[in-house]
């Protein structure tokens, strides 16, 4: 069991937390780098008024990069890492409610997801960027799921926590 | 296993963070920066002037044929701050100065002639500074997208309002897709 735990955290759980973080955090920073691109986008939805809820655009404008970004850096860590992986699927949800609204309503958006860089899609607002999402959606639900895996933050704390409950049995095997 | 209650207050715990973080981000740009957070609307929007008279398409061949001036399509009505496709075709004539604020591949496949490539992001830029210093203040300036209800024009319009040029900007109403199906003048490729 412990063997399968470790062939799983070294192929799964660390490749996905890497991948994820890392893609979220690089997503974060073309945001925080421009938040007056990122509030644009995101008026470009037209979900939200720009004269009623100014307010809402410019919290979202910041509010969202602030997560994709301690969330990112939490996973890359391993540290909260369900709690992490949790936060970014749910973004990653919005963020596919939010597309596929535009391209219902055939509104020309820029989306921003990464500021000016393109990763596999244009940053044209199209089916790409959900197909994208939901791609990405899969290593998030997988790590809520499972966790970090071994060679995780969480492992660290968690070990001596099973150890001082029951000495003989395998912390791997409760992970 | 999957512990339900500490996901939940650990994620409460990461949004929380975020949330300190996000407000302290808009302190600093606010405080330090001497920067509005955010601008989403343009602080002085120029009003739109009064209707210019059609052109007669008699002495002007690259407009169509305008028999009754209300039917002119390019007088289309377009919303309240912005200019008619007719009265953007006139400042063209009189050689106001043309923003295309559409992606760069759009810009690429085709551009009002003689239009800068001017998305918002590019303003404030090396690149794009340039390009604007190259208008004189005071000097008209006439931002368009793609057309229908795209606000690319107004994000550009409110980035060069900030970045302190004190151009008289109008935003075309009507897009490019309108000014193309009205056979006005257009040019192909990067400059």
């Amino acid at each position: 069991m412990s063997a399968r735990r470790a062939v799983e955290s070294v192929l799964l759980q660390l490749p996905f937390r890497l991948v994820l973080g890392g893609l979220f955090c690089v997503a974060a920073w073309a945001k925080l780098h421009d938040p007056q691109s990122f509030a644009e986008a995101i008026k470009g939805f037209r979900v939200l008024s720009e004269h009623d809820h100014a307010f809402l655009i410019t919290a979202a404008a910041f509010m969202i990069p602030w997560v994709e970004m301690v969330a990112g850096v939490a996973l890359i860590l391993g540290l909260w890492t369900r709690a992490a992986a949790l936060a970014l699927g749910l973004a990653l949800i919005g963020f596919v409610v939010g597309l596929v609204s535009v391209i219902a309503r055939g509104i020309d958006g820029d989306c921003s997801c990464f500021g000016d860089m393109k990763l596999i899609c244009d940053s044209k607002v199209g089916w790409c960027q959900v197909i994208r999402n939901l791609v990405l959606l899969l290593p998030a639900g997988y790590l809520v799921i499972r966790g970090g895996g071994l060679v995780a933050i969480d492992a660290l704390l968690e070990r001596p926590a099973r150890s001082e409950a029951d000495p003989l049995d395998d912390p791997a095997d409760r992970a | 296993m999957l512990c339900v209650g500490s996901t939940l207050s650990r994620l409460l715990s990461i949004i929380g963070l975020a949330f300190l973080l996000a407000a302290g981000h808009a302190y600093v740009r606010v405080a330090w920066m001497d920067k509005r957070p955010i601008a989403l609307t343009r602080q002085a929007a120029t009003p739109s002037p009064a209707p210019t008279p059609a052109t007669d398409p008699a002495a002007d061949p690259a407009l169509p044929a305008d028999p009754v001036v209300s039917d002119d399509p390019l007088a289309a009505p377009v919303k309240p701050g912005s200019i008619t496709l007719r009265e953007a075709y006139d400042l063209f004539q009189q050689g106001a100065f043309f923003l295309d604020a559409r992606y760069k591949s759009d810009y690429r496949d085709g551009h009002i002639e003689g239009a800068f490539w001017m998305p918002a992001s590019r303003v404030t830029t090396p690149d794009g500074m340039a390009d604007l210093q190259i208008i004189e203040p005071g000097g008209i300036v006439v931002i368009y997208c793609t057309g229908g209800d795209c606000d690319a024009s107004e994000n550009t319009a409110i980035r060069i309002e900030n970045s302190g040029f004190s151009f008289d900007i109008r935003i075309m109403g009507k897009g490019y897709v309108d000014w193309v199906d009205a056979g006005l003048p257009i040019e192909k490729g990067m400059p």
